[in-house]
């Protein structure tokens, strides 16, 4: 119970049958990482005695007959955006190293902690989490662990390699563009990106608001329903976050999906990307036996339009910083923040405009469906240090930001989507989205646990 | 219906432009950032022709997130 392999609900109920100790299960996950992660970079932070001192007080009131939660003694980390008591939040910049320690957990941090999981710390991501690759200039680029001469996906890169690579069995990550599911896929593991709203953003450094998002990483689907269960639902200290009550995941895997309406996205969804791809949509839906096809309407003017409301609220988060220390972002971003704060008000607001004509039509869309399969990604994880340009389906794209293609159109409208692993022996991994209506998590969980049962999807440790 | 004009009529965008712009807004850049600020926004540029080129009804507004 405390090798890399273990799940996060092994774990804990183990641990709760004190069969193992919450402290020998966090002894292990730290050795791991420091073994193993001087090679992948996925750490910018180690609490490696708060996290001893944590697992210490969960056995103690075990031990005194308490309940000690859901998630006991399971190890965590979480992406450096998120505020962590006593330590700086980076949000992957040089310039918020020079803030002063958080005082308080962000909201879904504490929730984990309430669970009982054993924070052991911070990991690594694109500056202000705009970029696709998690190479950092300050910190380093972070290693895809099935290839470390590949980046990991971004923004949340660390978040993705330590789960794949069985440093922990759950991290959170931030998705505004495709910041979980890409770096999901290109790692070969379970990543979701929940409702926007369905999960507090509180004590989270914020990128472009419209549509940050806070979502779980895991190996399992299990483990991946276990972790949202316990950060989801209300909180009035994130302004868009939903009162609507929490609805639990967990349940909901195993159950059988008859029933449920499943299509393929196609149109923008079936070009621009490598065949392997998009054959690995065909995959599942042959796997489930789907044959209907749907298509969004205008996903490519969608992908525009987040673009410019990425930009333009990106920059104008960092503008103070942006005209007065603009030589200390990270160069991977420091030109597009620049650029965004050049960009007209009025498309601005016809972007914004445009998203609530295009939410109205897609929910038309999801009269007639349940879930939506898509590629999560065009192609398998670059290479770091990837040319600018590269050439897919045909045309020139501009690669950082290409590998968002198939993801920004949905989280544009915040949309829930699991993205599931298909990993083959020899090959690197690929992902494809499962896609739901708004607050319908559970139906993603149900299809995505069948396809882990069937073996169609599975995130085995890279070694 | 509104969108279907042009918004934004900068097709390629110069550093000149750049510079022009940044000192609207004031915001000073770096000689050395120019060149790359200008190929970023004129990405966006293009990207925004997608959205700028797309009729709307007049009914549609904006959905933020704002609850008084």
């Amino acid at each position: 119970m405390t090798g890399a392999s273990a799940s996060a609900l092994a774990i804990a109920a183990a641990v709760r049958e004190r069969r193992v100790s919450a402290r020998e299960v966090t002894a292990a996950a730290l050795a791991r990482i420091a073994e193993r992660d001087g090679a992948l970079n996925c750490f910018t932070h180690v609490s490696r005695d708060a996290a001893l001192a944590d697992a210490a007080r969960t056995d103690a009131r075990i031990a005194a007959g308490a309940d000690p939660g859901p998630l006991a003694g399971v190890p965590f980390a979480v992406k450096n955006l998120f505020d962590v008591e006593g330590v700086t939040t980076l949000a992957g910049s040089r310039i918020f190293a020079e803030r002063p320690p958080a005082s308080r957990d962000a909201a879904a941090v504490a929730a984990l902690r309430r669970a009982g999981a054993v924070l052991v710390g911070a990991l690594n991501m694109d500056e202000y989490a705009y970029g696709f690759t998690c190479e950092n200039a300050h910190y380093g680029p972070t290693r895809n662990p099935h290839d470390r001469s590949r980046v990991p996906g971004g923004s949340s890169g660390g978040s993705a390699a330590a789960v794949a690579a069985g440093l922990v069995p759950i991290t959170l990550g931030s998705d505004t563009n495709g910041s979980i599911r890409v770096p999901a896929a290109f790692c070969g593991i379970f990543g979701l990106k929940p409702t926007y709203g369905r999960v507090s953003r509180a004590g989270v450094a914020l990128f472009a608001a419209s549509f940050d998002h806070v979502g779980p990483f895991a190996r399992s689907v299990g483990d991946l329903a276990a972790a949202f269960d316990a950060i989801q639902g209300p909180d009035p200290a994130d302004p868009a976050c939903s009162a609507a009550p929490a609805v639990p995941c967990a349940p909901h895997v195993g159950r059988e999906i008859e029933g449920l309406r499943i299509a393929v996205a196609g149109g923008h969804f079936a070009r621009h990307g490598t065949e392997d791809a998009l054959a690995a949509v065909g995959r599942v839906a042959k796997a489930l036996r789907v044959t209907t096809t749907v298509e969004l309407p205008e996903p490519h003017r969608a992908r525009a339009a987040a673009m410019i409301i990425t930009a333009c609220e990106g920059a104008n988060l960092h503008l103070p910083d942006l005209r007065t220390r603009a030589k200390d972002f990270d160069p991977l971003t420091r030109e597009r923040f620049l650029a965004g704060a050049l960009v007209p008000a009025a498309l601005y607001a016809q972007a914004q405009r445009f998203r609530a004509w295009y939410r109205a039509h897609v929910a038309e869309l999801f009269r007639d469906v349940d879930v939506l399969l898509a590629p999560t990604t065009p192609w398998v994880a670059p290479a770091i240090g990837a040319p600018r340009l590269a050439t897919v389906g045909g045309a020139e794209v501009v690669a950082r930001s290409h590998s968002g293609v198939f993801t920004q159109p949905l989280s544009f409208i915040g949309l829930p989507v699991i993205s599931v692993p298909l990993t083959t022996p020899g090959t690197l991994p690929l992902g494809v989205q499962l896609v739901a209506a708004p607050f319908r998590e559970a139906a993603l969980f149900r299809v995505a646990a069948r396809l882990e049962a069937d073996g169609v999807v599975s995130a085995p440790i890279a070694s | 219906m509104t969108g279907g004009g042009p918004i934004v009529y900068l097709d390629s965008v110069s550093e000149t432009d750049v510079e022009r712009l940044a000192a609207l807004v004031g915001l000073p850049i770096s000689p050395t950032d120019l060149p790359g600020v200008a190929v970023a926004f004129e990405t966006l540029m293009a990207v925004a022709q997608l959205v700028r080129d797309f009729p709307l009804p007049d009914d549609v507004e904006a959905a933020p997130v704002f609850h008084p």
